[in-house]
């Protein structure tokens, strides 16, 4: 397939020469093919936006050549860029950059107003856009009066305004909840494999990249790999460019992995279990499988792993899968719980039970383990809250506790935590 | 793709240089320029040389209509330049053949009778298409040849 996007040794500097220069781009080559789905990672200050506007005509290369379509846009003059930008690529910003004093349909109107389009075929255009966003009753409103998501959707609409066959989206989730950032990726994917567009996506969020096909991390201005996204290549080779600042709405994978990684690598550093939730995220998400997980945690650090010994490397990894098994056994619950309240789940909870107390060297009567059956089920029906039943399997049973000691009750409680995490237990009407 | 010898020229005749920026990026962005050679005339007597020339004389020509044109020693701009250009084309042998498309701002039917009656293939309005929809209009035109 031919390439639409080709970069040869370009370099960008903000104030050569000065003090402050910066070296945004260093010596950056690199290709995309006509119809590519492809990623641009790495941290915040990495030069991916950069590289994005540069492509997109928006920032100005210092040197280098940037072939579209075998032309070369580093050449082009104002006129001939400006035109390139109306026609060429379609942006979709973080901060959706919608004019406040413009109703939705101008709004997406707009880009074509710049190419002398008139009035009645531009509403007639926008209007079909705003349509296939499903946002057409929108058209009147201002966007002040619309949600994140449906400001994001104006300016997916306003993107593809001029019908260009490049699309680029800028850190597009990041101000979306994750119910929104899901329906803009999959909008971003339908034009892809619909459309044929090619789309470039910029983001520093691990679970953004499932639809590229290629990515191309990057760091301090150059692209230092590229490789084709497969889930388990893209997990394990992300690791040291993770920078990863979790979302306000995480997903049940991402919550269970951060309150985890913490409790599992007491007394590592910060990056090691930063790294580890990743990782621990990517397995919870089912991106990976144990044993690439294990090898991950196997592999030094400066190679991309988490440098654990081969022993606990795979003590952890089968953790983790109990953990993993242990969840679906919690979402059973669950779903029996919402068909009937009542229900006694005398077998699940004895099954959580005794994963719970899989370590416990200690003896256990026969009242103990009814009891924290019990405690268990009230745990798992939100009558008692995470605190609650730490301190009462800590109490002794004189007052009606476990009488567990204080560090088998914390290790019982995080465990049971673990395979609760972000569970909907919190909504259920007991 | 054809080899660069069978490639259909096609000649666009207009003074404002970003409706030929426009034209030619359009070209460029969806692929048209693989397919057919686009020339660029900024001006009657440029189109008026290319027209004539046998190695340049394209199959296809959008026609601006309001353009500057000698009158009397002085130069004016009106859209009869356009119409009179369109005009010479078809009553020459040489050049009846070519298929001759205006490409106008004006939507006046005044001018759109006009030019069907001097012989223009279509009568495109500058600001009725989207560049995707010019794009395609060319190819179906270039189909014709």
């Amino acid at each position: 397939m031919e390439s639409i996007i080709k970069l040869e040794n370009v370099n960008l500097w903000y104030d050569k020469g000065m003090p402050s220069e910066v070296w945004a781009l260093k010596n950056t080559s690199m290709e995309i093919k006509k119809g590519e789905y492809v990623a641009f990672f790495g941290p915040s200050g990495c030069g991916k936006t950069t590289l994005l506007y540069t492509i997109s005509g928006i920032e100005k290369a210092t040197d280098g050549k940037i072939f579209i379509n075998n032309r070369d846009i580093s050449q082009f003059s104002r006129k001939e860029l400006a035109i390139y930008r109306q026609i060429g690529v379609g942006i979709v910003f973080q901060q959706f950059n919608l004019i406040p004093s413009l109703s939705v349909l101008d709004n997406v109107s707009l880009p074509m107003a710049f190419l002398g389009v008139s009035q009645t075929k531009r509403e007639i255009e926008a209007l079909k856009l705003l349509d296939r966003l499903g946002i057409k009753d929108l058209a009147n409103r201002y966007p002040y009066e619309l949600s994140g998501g449906q400001q994001q959707r104006v300016g997916i609409a306003r993107a593809l305004a001029n019908n260009p066959p490049i699309i680029v989206a800028d850190e597009p989730l990041g101000n979306l909840d994750s119910v929104n950032a899901q329906k803009v990726l999959e909008f971003l994917k339908e034009l892809n494999e619909k459309d044929g567009r090619t789309i470039i996506m910029v983001t520093h969020e691990a679970w953004s990249l499932k639809d590229a096909k290629r990515i191309f991390y990057m760091k301090d201005g150059a692209i230092i790999k590229t490789e084709e996204s497969k889930a388990a290549t893209v997990a394990e080779s992300v690791s040291e460019h993770f920078y990863k600042e979790l979302s306000p709405q995480l997903t049940s994978s991402e919550v269970t992995a951060r309150a985890l990684s913490n409790l599992l690598l007491r007394g590592y550093s910060t990056n090691e279990i930063k790294r580890f939730e990743f990782f621990l995220t990517q397995r919870f998400a089912d991106y990976i499988d144990s044993e690439t997980f294990r090898r991950v945690l196997d592999r030094p650090y400066q190679d991309g792993g988490i440098g654990l010994w081969k022993q606990k490397a795979k003590k952890m990894a089968d953790y983790v899968n109990e953990i993993i098994e242990n969840k679906k056994t919690v979402e059973e619950i669950y779903k029996e719980l919402e068909k009937n309240p009542e229900s006694p789940l005398i077998v699940e909870i004895e099954k959580v039970c005794a994963w719970l107390l899989q370590d416990y060297r200690g003896k256990i009567s026969n009242i103990q383990k009814i009891r924290l059956n019990e405690i268990i089920g009230e745990r798992l029906r939100s009558i008692i809250d995470a605190e609650q039943f730490h301190k009462i399997i800590n109490l002794s049973q004189t007052k009606f506790g476990i009488g567990f000691s204080f560090r088998t009750s914390q290790k019982v409680s995080e465990r049971l935590e673990a395979i609760l995490k972000n569970e909907n237990h919190g909504q259920l009407s007991i | 793709m054809p080899e660069s010898n069978k490639k259909i020229k096609i000649l666009l005749v207009d003074d404002d240089e970003l409706i030929r920026i426009y034209f030619r990026d359009v070209f460029w962005i969806h692929g048209l320029e693989y397919k057919h050679e686009l020339l660029l005339a900024n001006n009657i007597k440029k189109a008026e040389e290319i027209i004539n020339n046998e190695e340049t004389r394209p199959q296809i020509i959008f026609l601006d209509l309001v353009m500057p044109i000698e009158r009397d020693g002085k130069i004016i701009t009106t859209p009869e330049a356009g119409l009179e250009t369109l005009k010479k084309i078809k009553s020459d042998p040489k050049t009846k053949n070519i298929k001759v498309i205006v490409f106008s701002g004006h939507k006046d039917e005044k001018f759109q009778e006009e030019a069907k009656r001097l012989g223009a293939e279509s009568y495109l309005i500058k600001g009725d298409n989207l560049p995707k929809e010019l794009a395609g209009f060319v190819e179906k035109i270039a189909l014709e040849i």
